[in-house]
């Protein structure tokens, strides 16, 4: 799994070039999941995928050319207990990240989960949630 | 085929505790290695579950008088800011699930407040009445919790609805139906029901369930009262009316649901145990989800008649992908099948340790009825629509031209000489062929991919594809594509209500 991260640059110091020179030059390979453009500043939040000391790298190109990085942990959850197994999610999912198990329970793995928060929009019972940036 | 045991028979071995009891989806295995005359002998009873969204349901409730006494009936009663329906008695109200918060909208229902009454929560009540000689309050502001209520009953007038049609969508939007959210493009398929393993699919026939037919219902005992709303034998979709006692219902089995941009409803467990009276019992309960077919219809299309995309069954929507064209999408459902399976479970231990015992109906199910859609007066694209200025895609452009002036209509439907469509010319054509040249109408029209009308389909709709792409005029065509009329924004922005 990647590392998943937030960046958020201040619009003065943020280039569209800024993400590309990192990856180029910290080796890694940076999935965007969401981008976020206000009137002060920008939001992108995504996904590192390389080994701890080449993220690490990248965290700190980032840093030294003005931007807040801030590592995030588990972003989702998902409520075993309020779930009622009706698999609505299962086909909302664009990805593997929801899928049924043997036994039609539902099963989340949040590693594949590209936050389209279409589980999250249409769960009848509010069984996952996102927890905020 | 002649009964080798009776409910009885069975009952006095449910005593004894050498009842045979198996889940619906074991005797679908037993049936298929033994065939149904040996399955029959070995097995007593069958027992089948759904957990579906139900809309179709809610609670009698007697509050009790208070003092001085008020009368709701003809007023008002609120819980949790839920309308309830007061056109009863003085305390009595019927909680519908359907029914949303007059806060919460689509999020908070009377699904919800079932919930919240079965997890013992205080539930606030606001009750409003005309005040009378006898019921002199008008006004009563408080909380309940299910104890304090005299009867909680639970009467659902669609339960164990068999078949719901599989949705998916072909428009290159997000639409939010009854089935859940419906990704563009054939994104996703939706379906609610649990197959092979609910009650009815088991007992086609109605020869074992009928009115007085002991259930589980939401964890309790509950009882078959009668054929459900939009029963439908004929065409496998049948549907029971049930009641249970609210105030002995488990949370596990009911859940407050609420569909996105639809609205409310109510998960609710129930499952239905079939005696093994003789083998055509025991090869009904048979059936496999392979045998269980079902339609996938375009939801895009908002009429009533909706057109089938794919014919398929159960196996392949349980499957989780089924094959639209050339891809697969994933399919899932509504109704958990999970759950289903616990509820099969749940109810065979209930038998095998003599808490629950099987009953003789008193009367049977109708397999008679059928469902009619309802009697309306709608205005239809052939009430509003204008006569159609035609021409023929050979004509010249300049003649075509000098017919939209003289007439100073900008709408031109090209057909050919049997009235058929070839395609439709607006004055923005017109415009574009003195640069891109042509001087035939069939250079410039447009002919292909365009927005019709059906010559009875309301008008509504008509206005509505009218919005959605953009376009100045439906072509009305009847059902061989003949031209009878054109449906312009004119027409229905000054011809309907």
């Amino acid at each position: 799994m990647g590392k998943r991260v937030l960046i958020l640059f201040p619009n003065k110091e943020y280039r569209d070039s800024i993400i590309p020179e990192t990856v180029l030059k910290s080796g890694t390979v940076f999935n965007t999941l969401k981008v976020e453009s206000t009137p002060t500043n920008v939001k992108i939040m995504g996904e590192i995928k390389a080994d701890e000391e080449k993220a690490q790298e990248f965290m700190r190109i980032l840093k030294r050319r003005g931007g807040i990085v801030k590592e995030l942990g588990v972003i989702m959850r998902f409520d075993p207990e309020k779930c009622v197994a009706c698999g609505l999610c299962v086909s909302l999912c664009p990805t593997t990240a929801i899928l049924f198990n043997k036994d039609f329970s539902v099963r989340y793995d949040f590693d594949e989960c590209i936050l389209c928060m279409n589980c999250v929009n249409n769960c009848p019972v509010n069984a996952v949630s996102h927890l905020g940036d | 085929m002649s009964d080798i045991r009776t409910v009885d028979d069975i009952n006095k071995k449910i005593k004894s505790g050498d009842v045979v009891v198996v889940t619906a989806s074991e005797m679908k295995d037993i049936v298929a290695e033994k065939g149904p005359e040996k399955a029959a002998k070995e097995v007593d009873v069958v027992t089948t579950g759904t957990f579906g969204m139900t809309t179709s349901s809610g609670v009698f409730i007697n509050f009790g008088h208070s003092d001085p006494q008020i009368k709701m009936g003809g007023g008002e009663v609120l819980l949790n800011d839920v309308p309830a329906y007061a056109g009863l008695g003085s305390v009595d109200a019927y909680l519908g699930t359907a029914q949303c918060s007059k806060v919460h909208k689509m999020d908070y229902g009377g699904g919800h407040v079932i919930e919240d009454f079965v997890n013992e929560k205080s539930v606030n009540l606001k009750a409003y009445g005309c005040a009378t000689y006898c019921h002199p309050t008008r006004e009563i502001v408080t909380t309940v919790t299910l104890q304090d209520l005299n009867q909680a009953i639970m009467v659902n007038p669609r339960a164990f609805y068999q078949r719901y049609s599989a949705a998916t969508n072909s428009s290159d939007g997000l639409i939010y139906t009854y089935l859940g959210a419906l990704l563009p493009n054939f994104g996703n398929v939706t379906y609610s029901s649990a197959g092979a393993i609910s009650p009815l699919y088991n007992d086609p026939t109605y020869e074992t369930i009928g009115i007085g037919t002991r259930i589980f219902l939401g964890g309790s005992i509950g009882y078959v009262i009668g054929e459900g709303t939009q029963h439908n034998p004929k065409m496998m979709s049948g549907s029971l009316m049930v009641k249970g006692d609210l105030k002995k219902m488990k949370p596990r089995y009911l859940r407050g649901a609420s569909i996105t941009n639809y609205g409310t409803a109510l998960f609710i467990g129930g499952g239905v145990p079939i005696p093994i009276l003789n083998a055509g019992v025991a090869k009904n309960c048979g059936i496999t989800d392979d045998g269980i077919k079902a339609n996938v219809y375009d939801y895009h299309i908002a009429t009533r008649m909706k057109p089938v995309v794919k014919k398929t069954t159960y196996q392949e929507l349980k499957s989780g992908k089924v094959v639209i064209g050339d891809r697969e999408v994933k399919c899932s459902g509504l109704s958990s099948i999970h759950m289903a399976m616990e509820i099969c479970k749940k109810l065979k231990e209930m038998i095998q340790n003599g808490e629950f015992f099987l009953t003789v109906p008193v009367e049977r199910i109708s397999m008679e009825t059928m469902m009619k859609p309802m009697k309306q007066l709608y205005i239809r694209a052939v009430d509003v629509m204008s006569p159609a200025l035609t021409c023929n895609s050979e004509d010249s452009l300049k003649n075509a031209e000098k017919l939209m002036l003289e007439k100073k209509i900008d709408y031109i439907v090209a057909v050919d000489k049997h009235k058929h469509l070839q395609g439709v010319l607006t004055s923005w054509d017109v415009a574009r062929s003195i640069v891109s040249g042509g001087s035939k109408v069939k250079d410039v029209m447009k002919s292909k991919n365009i927005v019709t009308s059906r010559k009875d389909e309301p008008v509504e709709v008509s206005s509505k594809k009218l919005e959605q792409y953009k376009v100045r005029g439906l072509p009305v065509v009847d059902d061989d594509g003949k031209v009878l009329g054109v449906v312009r924004i004119e027409d229905v922005r000054y011809k309907v209500k």
